[in-house]
C-alpha cells in the first residue's frame, strides 16, 4: 500500500531497537537492515497521476473516434448524394472489384473519402487503443496492490507459524517466539523492500526509455486530429454550401427561406463545437509527452507539483463536456 | 512530423479556402439568378472538390503507412511492461510457496518422528 514505505518501514525499525535478538547476533541482519533503511529513503509510488494518464488518453481516444465517426458519415451522405446527382465517376467508385490473385482482396478503381476515412478511422483508433493499454500497464506497475502490505503481512505471520512449528518439528532448542516473531517480519518486510525498489525502479525505466516513443505516438495522434479537422471542414463546407444555394433558389417562399436559414445556423452551431472537440483532442496531444515526462519526475520528486498531468486532465473534461452537449444536440 | 502544420496541410488548407471562395462566389450569383455564371463557377469548384478529396484521402494513406510502426513499437513496449508486472507477481508467489514448502516440511518431519518413535 501507498503507505507501507513510511509506516511498515516505522514499524520494523522500532521493532529492531527492542530486539534483544539484534544485539546478539547483529552481523547477521545487517544487510536485510540495511535493504531496509535504503528502501525507506524511497517514496511511496502515488497511484494517482497514473490514474489520471490513462483516464485522460481513455477520454482522447473516445473523442478521436467519434469526431472520425462524423467525418465518416458524412463523407458517406456527401458520396451518396453526389452520385445520386449524376456524378458517374461516383458510382463508379462503388463498383468494387477483385484484385489479381487475391481471392479476398477488393479495390475500387476510384476508392470513395469515405472508404479511406473508415480506414483511417480504424488505424487512429488502434493507435489510440495501443496508447491506453500502456498507460494501463504503467498503471499496473504503479499500483500499491501489486506489493501490498496485506500479502506481506499474511506472509510473515505464515512464516512465523511454520518457523515456530519447524524448530518444535526438528527438536532443535528454539529460539524464543519473539525472536522468531522478529525474523519473520524482518525477513519478509526486506523480501517487500526489495519488490517496492524493483517496482519503483522497473516504472521508472520504463518512463524514461518509453518517452520518444510517447513523443511519436503523440505527434502522430496530432497530426491525425489536424487531418481529421480538415476533413470535417471539408465536409461542413460541402453542408453549408448546399443550404445556402438552397436558400438562393428564387421561388421560395419566406417561411421556406427561413426553415433553411434555421438549418444553416444549427449546422454552423454544431460545426463550432466539433471542432472545438478536435481543438481540445490536438492540445491533448501537444501536452501528453510532457505529462509522460512528469510521472517519472513524480517518482523521483514526489512533492514537485503535476501541472501537466492536471493539464491533461482538464482537457479531457472539456471533452467530455463537450461531448455532452453534442449528444445533447443530437 | 512535429505537432504543427506540415507543408501539405498547408496546401490542402489553402486549396479549401479558393474552394470556399468559388462556394461564395457561386452563392451570390445564384442570389443575383445569375445562373449560368454560377454554373460556370460551380464545374470548377466540383473539379476543384475532388482534387482536395483526394488530398486529403493521400493524408490519410500516408498518416496510416507512418502509424503502422508507432503501433508495432507501443505494443512491444507493452509485452515489455507486462513481463515486467508478472516477474513482480511470480516473485510474490515464489515467496508465499516456499513459506508454504515449510509448513509442509514441518509435517512431514512431524510425521517422520512419530514414524521413528514407533520402530
Amino acid at each position: 500500500m501507498v503507505l507501507y514505505g513510511k509506516e511498515g518501514t516505522r514499524m520494523m525499525i522500532s521493532n529492531t531497537q527492542k530486539s534483544t535478538f539484534i544485539v546478539h547476533r547483529p552481523l547477521c541482519f545487517l544487510p536485510v537492515v540495511l535493504v531496509i533503511l535504503g528502501v525507506a529513503g524511497c517514496a511511496s509510488i502515488s497511484p494517482a497521476p497514473f490514474t489520471a494518464f490513462t483516464t485522460s488518453i481513455q477520454q482522447v481516444r473516445d473523442g478521436a473516434d467519434a469526431s472520425l465517426s462524423l467525418v465518416h458519415e458524412r463523407a458517406r451522405d456527401r458520396y451518396i448524394a453526389e452520385a445520386a446527382a449524376g456524378n458517374v465517376a461516383k458510382v463508379e467508385g462503388l463498383l468494387l472489384t477483385q484484385p489479381a490473385g487475391d481471392p479476398f482482396g477488393w479495390a475500387s478503381p476510384d476508392p470513395p473519402l469515405f472508404l479511406k476515412v473508415a480506414r483511417f478511422r480504424d488505424g487512429v483508433h488502434r493507435l489510440n487503443s495501443v496508447l491506453v493499454a500502456y498507460a494501463g500497464l504503467l498503471g499496473q506497475l504503479a499500483s500499491p496492490d501489486l506489493v501490498s502490505p496485506e500479502q506481506f503481512e499474511q506472509l510473515a505471520r505464515d512464516l512465523n507459524a511454520n518457523l515456530r512449528t519447524s524448530a518444535q518439528a526438528l527438536g532443535v532448542s528454539a529460539p524464543s517466539n519473539k525472536e522468531i516473531a522478529i525474523f519473520s517480519t524482518l525477513g519478509t518486510a526486506a523480501f517487500q523492500a526489495y519488490l517496492k525498489n524493483k517496482q519503483r525502479s522497473s516504472l521508472l525505466k520504463a518512463l524514461d526509455s518509453n518517452q520518444p516513443v510517447i513523443q511519436d505516438a503523440a505527434e502522430l495522434g496530432a497530426s491525425a486530429v489536424r487531418i481529421t479537422a480538415m476533413a470535417l471542414r471539408n465536409e461542413y463546407n460541402h453542408s453549408s454550401a448546399t443550404l445556402a444555394i438552397a436558400f438562393a433558389k428564387p421561388k421560395l417562399s419566406d417561411s421556406e427561406k427561413q426553415a433553411t436559414l434555421r438549418e444553416l445556423i444549427e449546422l454552423d452551431e454544431t460545426f463550432v463545437k466539433e471542432i472545438s472537440v478536435l481543438r481540445t483532442l490536438h492540445q491533448s496531444y501537444t501536452t501528453l509527452p510532457a505529462a509522460h515526462q512528469e510521472l517519472a519526475a513524480g517518482l523521483v520528486d514526489p512533492k514537485r507539483g503535476l501541472p501537466m498531468i492536471l493539464e491533461l486532465l482538464e482537457k479531457a473534461r472539456d471533452l467530455n463536456r463537450l461531448h455532452d452537449e453534442l449528444s445533447k444536440g443530437d | 512530423m512535429a505537432f504543427e502544420q506540415t507543408q501539405k496541410e498547408k496546401v490542402i488548407e489553402s486549396l479549401m479556402a479558393e474552394h470556399r471562395q468559388g462556394q461564395i462566389a457561386e452563392i451570390n450569383l445564384r442570389l443575383q439568378e445569375k445562373t449560368d455564371e454560377a454554373e460556370k463557377v460551380w464545374q470548377e469548384n466540383a473539379r476543384l472538390s475532388a482534387e482536395i478529396d483526394i488530398l486529403i484521402g493521400q493524408m490519410m494513406d500516408e498518416w496510416l503507412g507512418n502509424a503502422e510502426r508507432a503501433i508495432k513499437g507501443l505494443a512491444k513496449i507493452n509485452t515489455k511492461l507486462e513481463a515486467a508486472v508478472a516477474e513482480i507477481k511470480k516473485q510474490i508467489n515464489v515467496a508465499q510457496n516456499v513459506v508454504k514448502i515449510i509448513g509442509l516440511l514441518d509435517d512431514a518431519v512431524a510425521i517422520a518422528k512419530k514414524v521413528v518413535k514407533g520402530l
